[in-house]
């Protein structure tokens, strides 16, 4: 059980690259929540580009009080752009080039397409804000947060606690498979790198030989993991209480400003400031 | 009657660290045809010997808690939205043709449904978000595709649920 990684001070991230511990990880998760739901709201409510600009510029801000590094912020918008943007970049160059062929008629930018990357760009933002909010919090402080905040369906017997620390075992289980399963992929890799022809049957092969000495080496934790699942004190979830701390308040004190500011101007009573 | 439920439970919780290791995993696995928004699906893997060995309500556990620990060490809240209904969708396809139609599917097969379910799906979902139809156009070759991922993922899968059955790794499972 020891192998397994303490969680009261590990981000999300952290599994997957190096986070530092900056202003924004130092701040109530609570409290996070609410502006990060708060700024994501308002990115779709807000209809002025000036405030889109703001939101942007604060996001922006975050992301040096967070101390994220690049690959990190790359590594979260990746999906975001493999699943939706490149499919749909694509899917506008086959429809225009159809069209083209049979009209002879070609205009790239219309109106609906401009409206369409401006939506993009708000749900890159949104994205982006999840990320940064899992960037910057402990599973932990993020487990005991959504286990108060799921709490009035435990009144219905659904059991939250439960899910919610399998949902912790599994995330601190992953590095500890990793390690296991990189030095098997390693060694049934090998075999094939030093061969000079590319045989595909024995590829798949190699391939399956992995999956399975992979499954089967990680059977040998069942028991440990059973017992972590008896074991109602190991990964109990704490109640989530509020701290304020001076960051928090600097945080807060900034967060009214700028919704102040997008109020203002949604209402158009700033405009002539710009 | 616990200590039994929760070596079930032990046991889907390795299966979805698996999954999320085979998703990592294929990150570094060069497409030979690489086509944008298309993966080839290695945790697809893990739904296949789950729908074998385990029931349906281990198939779903594993599906939603693959994808949710996936949205927590990286993808974020969009991903979560897009692979869990395109997965649950594609477990629940899958899952429905092993049991109701293995005769006339193998697994193979089966995993085909699957591929083509997740991709039908995701394009759905990233249309209905982007708020535009035009993302269907790009449809027929995410099809083609993910016949061809489909058909590698089904045909590993099937070996490895060879070997699985073999060394008698789940026997416990299926047991309890």
């Amino acid at each position: 059980m020891s192998e397994f990684i303490n969680i009261k001070t590990k981000t999300s991230t952290e599994f997957v690259t190096e986070c530092k511990k900056s202003a924004l990880s130092k701040m109530d998760a609570g409290i996070k929540l609410v502006i990060s739901i708060t700024f994501a709201f308002s990115i779709f409510i807000c209809k002025n580009p000036i405030s889109f600009f703001i939101i942007s510029a604060f996001i922006c801000v975050s992301t040096i009080f967070s101390g994220i590094s690049k690959n990190v912020i790359i590594k979260n918008i990746t999906p975001f752009i493999v699943m939706i943007l490149l499919p749909y970049v694509f899917s506008i160059v086959i429809l225009k080039s159809i069209l083209l062929f049979c009209n002879g008629n070609f205009y790239f930018f219309e109106n609906n397409t401009i409206t369409a990357i401006f939506r993009t760009l708000k749900i890159i933002l949104l994205s982006y804000i999840g990320c940064l909010y899992l960037c910057s919090t402990s599973i932990w402080a993020v487990a005991s947060l959504f286990d108060k905040l799921f709490s009035p369906l435990k009144r219905l017997s659904v059991p939250v606690s439960d899910y919610i620390r399998i949902l912790v075992i599994i995330l601190c289980g992953v590095p500890k498979s990793a390690g296991s399963a990189k030095d098997i992929i390693i060694q049934n890799f090998t075999s094939i790198r030093n061969k000079n022809r590319f045989d595909i049957r024995e590829f798949f092969k190699t391939i399956t030989n992995s999956v399975v000495a992979i499954i089967a080496n990680s059977f040998q934790n069942v028991e440990q993991v059973h017992e972590i699942l008896n074991n109602k004190n190991s990964y109990r979830l704490d109640s989530y209480h509020y701290k304020a701390s001076k960051k928090d308040l600097f945080g807060v004190f900034f967060f009214v400003i700028i919704i102040t500011l997008l109020i203002l101007i949604e209402k158009n009573f700033v405009p002539s400031l710009f | 009657m616990i200590k039994v439920n929760n070596t079930r439970r032990a046991i889907n919780i390795i299966l979805v660290c698996n999954a999320i290791l085979f998703s990592y995993v294929e990150t570094f696995v060069p497409l030979p045809f690489p086509v944008p928004g298309l993966k080839l699906g290695l945790a697809n893997i893990i739904t296949i010997i789950a729908i074998v060995f385990l029931n349906y309500k281990d198939v779903v556990f594993i599906v939603v808690f693959r994808c949710m620990a996936m949205a927590f060490l990286a993808k974020g809240i969009i991903a979560l939205v897009l692979s869990l209904s395109a997965g649950f969708l594609s477990a629940t396809v899958m899952w429905f043709l092993y049991t109701k139609a293995y005769g006339i599917f193998s697994i193979r097969g089966i995993s085909i449904a699957g591929a083509i379910v997740h991709n039908v799906v995701q394009v759905i979902i990233a249309s209905i978000i982007l708020g535009e139809n035009i993302l269907f156009c790009y449809l027929p070759i995410l099809l083609i595709a993910s016949v061809i991922t489909g058909f590698f993922i089904g045909f590993i899968g099937e070996l490895a649920v060879k070997q699985i059955q073999k060394k008698g790794l789940l026997y416990k499972c299926q047991n309890s």
